[in-house]
Formats: structure tokens, C-alpha cells, sequence
């Protein structure tokens, strides 16, 4: 009796442990698809919105603007120069060639912008907005500035997934003495 | 030199690899890295004769290691009004399938010249992108 009750539990405990494999191998899983379960696809905006305002006291003049991935929506072109207190805004659109990782269809944007504003006055800076481990990350990144104090705020980053507005990153450059 | 820092080698290595396959030498004009820090010992190629194949490796930056991301942009003139840049990146999409490295490869400003490119993952995930000038 008392072995047979001893078989039982070792049965039960195959068992748990077989159990417990299951929902392991399904949480990697959903990690590794990017947990599509939660996807909805419409509620997404595949976009990016990236403002720039000049409160340099100078004129700007773009430099470069280099796309790494997705690409600036056609109606939103980007112009040559930003005037002084002047706000630029463009969109950022999906590539439809790009076979990195996706959310829920979303695909990765990432573009350089670099200015020059007056005298030795530059600014090189990155928005790159991608799907990592089934979140949507929006990494601003300040490359190298000269003179400049770039500053940025993004919006829409909490409930991105709930709504259908797009992320916005909007930079600020500032005039500096450092 | 334009060499670098070697802390946190432990961490996924690109392995970035060039040949001038042009007939004039190419110099670098600019360079760009967005995402991590060139490696193990490696510089940057600043000249890269005529048939020449160069290599650089790179890993990510300790403060943001879960992207693994590894990215750069590269200017080379070669001979007269010629001009390209490239860019070179790679990640790991996720670290449910170690696997799965995602290598991106573009290029921008074209003048008179072109590039082709070949993706490869080399032994332990190594991601290794192979870039060659062409007219």
C-alpha cells in the first residue's frame, strides 16, 4: 500500500513537471512570435511622426537625412533648411521590403537627421522607433551635437498599443554655448 | 587611428567586411556609429586599396545590451565624384530563438558608384555582413 501510494505521487509529480514544460515552451513561443495573441491589427498606426523645432537663433540647414529603415511619407517631404523658431513635421512610413522583426505588422523606423545651424553649430540625431520582444521601443538618440542642446519629448509612447495615433517624437534643438 | 573600446566582448560581435573592387583606392569621409562601439581590437578601414578586403568587428553598448543592436554608417570617396555610404547593422530579434539575427544592410547617396552586399551568421550566432564596391 504504502508503495503504491509513493507510484502515485511520482505520477503526479511526471505529470506537474509535464504541465509546467508546456506553459514554459508556450511562453518562449509567444516571446519568439512576439506574443501575436495580442496583436489587433488595426489598432496599431504604422507610422512614426518626427517634429523639429529650431530655437537655435539661427537658421538650420539639413545635412543629412539618412533612413535607415521605413522611409519619410511622400505628402511630408523633408525641406533643406529649418528656419529660425520655425517647426518641421514629417512622417515616417514602413518600408514594404524589411524582413526585422515585426509587432503585430508594425515594422522598425529609423532616421538621422544632422543640421547645421550658424556658426560651428551642429546637431546629428536618430529616431528609431522598433518592435523588441513585443513592445514597441522609441529610442531618441542624441549622436553628437556641437553648440546644440537637443532636447526631445515623445508622445503617445503609454497605450500605443490601444489606440491608432501614431508614436510622435518631437526634438527641440537649442542654442549652447558648450 | 579610430580604434575603440574593448569592454563587454562577451556580447554578440558583427563582423563587417569591405572590398574595393574598384580601380582607384577609397578613402573615409565620414563615419557614424549609431549603436554600439567598434571592437575587438579592429579600427575602422580609413583607406581600402583598389582590390583590397578589410574587416572590422563591433559589439553593443553595455547600457542597452538586450538590443544587442550593432549599427553603423560609413562615407568612402573613391577617385573623382565618386561617393557612397553604407549602412551596416544587426540584432537579435529575440532571445526566445537565439537564432533568429536580424542583419540590415542599405545603401545612400550613390554617386557614380554602387555596392552589393552578402548576409551571412557565422559559428555561435555571429551575425557578418560583406560589403563590395562596385562601379
Amino acid at each position: 500500500m504504502e508503495s503504491s501510494c509513493a507510484f502515485l505521487d511520482i505520477n503526479k509529480l511526471i505529470t506537474g513537471v509535464n504541465v509546467l514544460k508546456k506553459i514554459l515552451f508556450a511562453g518562449f513561443m509567444c516571446l519568439a512570435s512576439n506574443c501575436m495573441a495580442f496583436c489587433d491589427q488595426n489598432a496599431i498606426a504604422d507610422s512614426v511622426i518626427v517634429q523639429v523645432t529650431n530655437a537655435t537663433g539661427s537658421d538650420c540647414v539639413l545635412e543629412k537625412a539618412i533612413a535607415t529603415y521605413g522611409h519619410i511619407s511622400e505628402p511630408t517631404l523633408l525641406p533643406d533648411a529649418i528656419l529660425n523658431g520655425q517647426t518641421l513635421s514629417f512622417t515616417l512610413k514602413p518600408d514594404s521590403e524589411q524582413s526585422s522583426s515585426t509587432l503585430c505588422g508594425y515594422k522598425r523606423k529609423a532616421l538621422l537627421l544632422a543640421y547645421s545651424c550658424g556658426e560651428n553649430r551642429s546637431a546629428k540625431f536618430l529616431t528609431d522607433v522598433w518592435p523588441f520582444q513585443g513592445m514597441l521601443d522609441v529610442l531618441p538618440r542624441n549622436i553628437r551635437a556641437e553648440k546644440i542642446h537637443l532636447d526631445f519629448k515623445i508622445h503617445n509612447e503609454s497605450g500605443r498599443y490601444k489606440n491608432n495615433s501614431p508614436v510622435t517624437v518631437q526634438w527641440t534643438l537649442f542654442g549652447s554655448s558648450l | 587611428m579610430l580604434s575603440n573600446l574593448t569592454y563587454g566582448e562577451s556580447l554578440i560581435p558583427f563582423t563587417i567586411k569591405i572590398t574595393n573592387g574598384l580601380p582607384n583606392d577609397c578613402i573615409l569621409k565620414d563615419h557614424t556609429i549609431l549603436y554600439g562601439h567598434v571592437s575587438d581590437h579592429s579600427t575602422l578601414p580609413t583607406i581600402i586599396h583598389s582590390n583590397e578586403t578589410t574587416n572590422f568587428t563591433m559589439r553593443p553598448d553595455p547600457d542597452l545590451q538586450h538590443f544587442q543592436e550593432k549599427s553603423i554608417l560609413l562615407t568612402y570617396a573613391c577617385g573623382s565624384s565618386q561617393e557612397i555610404t553604407l549602412y551596416a547593422g544587426a540584432n537579435t530579434v529575440s532571445f526566445a530563438n537565439p537564432e533568429a539575427q536580424y542583419i540590415g544592410a542599405k545603401t545612400f547617396y550613390e554617386q557614380n558608384m554602387t555596392a552589393t552586399y552578402e548576409k551571412s551568421v557565422r559559428l555561435w550566432n555571429h551575425p557578418a555582413l560583406s560589403w563590395t564596391l562596385t562601379n
